[in-house]
């Protein structure tokens, strides 16, 4: 069965559609991440022209990060007050980011600066997650119940101490840490900065920031983030709506027919797997995807042209 | 010397009367129906058949051109930066060039056709690569390379094409009756196309005829193209609280499976 999409103006598979959007609904409820990286490639892959799907792809976040959200909430995986700091500073990088990317465009030769940071950034998480969770795997379990219920036990480094020494330390009751509410900020201003440079949502940088500078519970990072992605998205969607008219209505609630039900079944499968086995799965995703990436940037393409937009 | 009225009504009217009968033998001389004149392009839209038919005298050969009109395109180009990054490296701006291209015919173009009718016409990649400019080039070679690349990346796309002796022809009665069933990609988007069909004789074109072609959005799809382009604040508004729904609903079923299990 196919729809024709008014926006897009091209024809897809329903079935193809939605299990895509399942696929990344399970990602999305299983690890956080809204998907973006994954999501807007494959539908250009698929025909859909690249600003019609990055902007798609947002409203989709949005249904799929409800779903996800909503789920989290009943399970107490959700720090609101993290959540909403990170937010405010979200918004603020974002903003600054835009205008950091324009003047990096005058500047000329700035594609090549943000495809290398992009693959660098990717690359280093992906490498970084995937050694930690397999050593912390390695450990006694006992040993891991430790290192997750009282992350701040760890030794205290020159980094943690000044940290500690910034004003407005607050405490975060239901990740179970203490920082300044300032350091939150400032990290999600750097995500929202770095986000709108590489023109994702950020999500898979704000999982790492959460786990390894924030120190919080892997569980309450996959809900929390999913929390701030899910406003994030609401405001790009309008904006694409509003001043690009790149929304396609239909092609997002075919990808939203998959991806709220993957967001459901990606919490409850969550449940059962433990942090460091998501953190490791994560990474895999990551690492896998930039391989793809540094292929496609080293390998010849096919079509030496391509329609304007995305990422 | 003052020449009579009724002699310039006469010349006059001989004048027009050999306009209107060398008209009419062009129009008679290659006849051409399509079925369906318009394409409606509803939610379930995933291309059609279009049939063109008609008839012309024995001796000729058909060419049909199917073609939106001329535009300026601009895409993005992809090079090597840094010596060994493909990537987006600039822009690039194609002119006069259609968003769909396809020619059909009886025969191979370039047997039937001679080059100044092909260009004259604007039929076949040769003439199409002859008039398209491209900016910026920095010589002929470029251009060449470009607007090759141009014809593969319409063709990977589905919506320019050449198919030699793809038209059915049959001759009786002094008169080549031909067909030509296709395709119409549902990538070609809603607009209006012009079939022109050449009738063709040694190596030029004899009689020419052009037909509409309407691709229009219909029903709930039009009506939601409309509004994201009209009302795009309310679009985007609706479009979110529906997600949002979407979202919610979906977890109050899993929510209430959740229930039942337990």
């Amino acid at each position: 069965m196919y729809f024709y999409l008014p926006i897009a103006l091209t024809s897809v598979s329903v079935l193809l559609i939605a299990g895509l959007g399942l696929l990344v609904g399970l990602l999305s409820g299983l690890f956080g991440v809204g998907g973006g990286f994954l999501m807007t490639p494959l539908l250009i892959m698929f025909g859909i022209p690249p600003t019609v799907a990055a902007a798609t792809d947002s409203l989709q976040i949005v249904g799929a990060s409800t779903s996800g959200t909503f789920a989290h909430w009943r399970l107490g995986n959700v720090d609101f007050k993290m959540g909403a700091c990170l937010l405010i500073g979200g918004f603020t990088g974002g903003l600054a980011g835009v205008q950091l990317i324009k003047m990096l465009r005058m500047m000329g030769n700035a594609d090549v600066v943000i495809k290398i940071t992009y693959v660098l950034m990717l690359g280093i998480v992906g490498t970084y997650m995937f050694f930690e969770s397999l050593n912390a795997l390695k450990k006694t379990k006992q040993a891991e119940h430790i290192s997750e219920a009282q992350p701040q036990a760890k030794k205290e480094s020159g980094f943690v101490k000044l940290i500690r020494s910034l004003p407005l330390q607050t405490h975060f009751t239901k990740s179970g840490v203490t920082h300044s509410a300032i350091l939150v900020v400032l990290l999600g201003a750097f995500v929202g900065i770095l986000a709108a440079i590489m023109g994702v949502g950020g999500g898979f940088l704000m999982v790492p920031v959460m786990i390894y500078l924030l120190r919080m519970p892997m569980h309450v990072v996959v809900g929390t983030s999913l929390f701030q992605i899910l406003f994030t998205c609401i405001e790009v969607s309008f904006l694409q709506a509003y001043i690009n008219h790149t929304v396609d209505f239909i092609l997002a609630v075919l990808l939203l027919l998959g991806s709220t039900f993957g967001a459901q079944i990606g919490t409850k499968l969550g449940k059962k797997l433990h942090g460091d086995q998501l953190k490791i799965l994560l990474a895999i995703i990551v690492l896998v995807v930039t391989v793809k990436m540094l292929l496609g940037l080293l390998l010849e393409p096919s079509l030496l042209l391509g329609i304007k937009g995305g990422h | 010397m003052r020449i009579p009225n009724r002699f310039k009504i006469f010349f006059i009217l001989n004048v027009t009367g050999l306009m209107l009968l060398s008209f009419a033998s062009d129009v008679l001389s290659v006849t051409a129906t399509v079925s369906p004149d318009t394409i409606k392009v509803d939610s379930f839209y995933h291309g059609s058949k279009v049939t063109i038919n008609g008839q012309t005298e024995a001796d000729k050969e058909i060419i049909i051109k199917i073609s939106s009109p001329p535009i300026k395109t601009s895409l993005r180009k992809k090079g090597k930066a840094a010596g060994i990054l493909w990537m987006n490296i600039g822009e690039l701006e194609f002119h006069p060039v259609p968003d769909v291209y396809f020619i059909y015919s009886t025969q191979d173009i370039n047997s039937i056709l001679e080059e100044r009718e092909q260009d004259r016409y604007t039929i076949g990649y040769d003439a199409f690569k002859r008039l398209v400019e491209v900016s910026p080039v920095s010589d002929d070679a470029e251009k060449k390379k470009w607007v090759e690349e141009f014809i593969k990346f319409k063709e990977k796309n589905k919506v320019y094409g050449v198919f030699p002796g793809k038209i059915e022809a049959a001759t009786e009665g002094g008169k080549k009756t031909y067909t030509l069933v296709l395709d119409w990609p549902y990538q070609a988007p809603p607009q209006e196309y012009t079939i022109s069909i050449y009738a063709v004789k040694d190596n030029a074109v004899r009689y020419r005829t052009e037909q509409p072609l309407i691709v229009q959005k219909t029903g709930a799809l039009r009506f939601l193209s409309n509004m994201a382009f009209n009302n795009a604040a309310v679009y985007g508004i609706v479009s979110i609280i529906i997600a949002i729904v979407a979202g919610f609903v979906v977890s109050l079923i899993f929510r209430g499976e959740s229930k039942g299990g337990h």
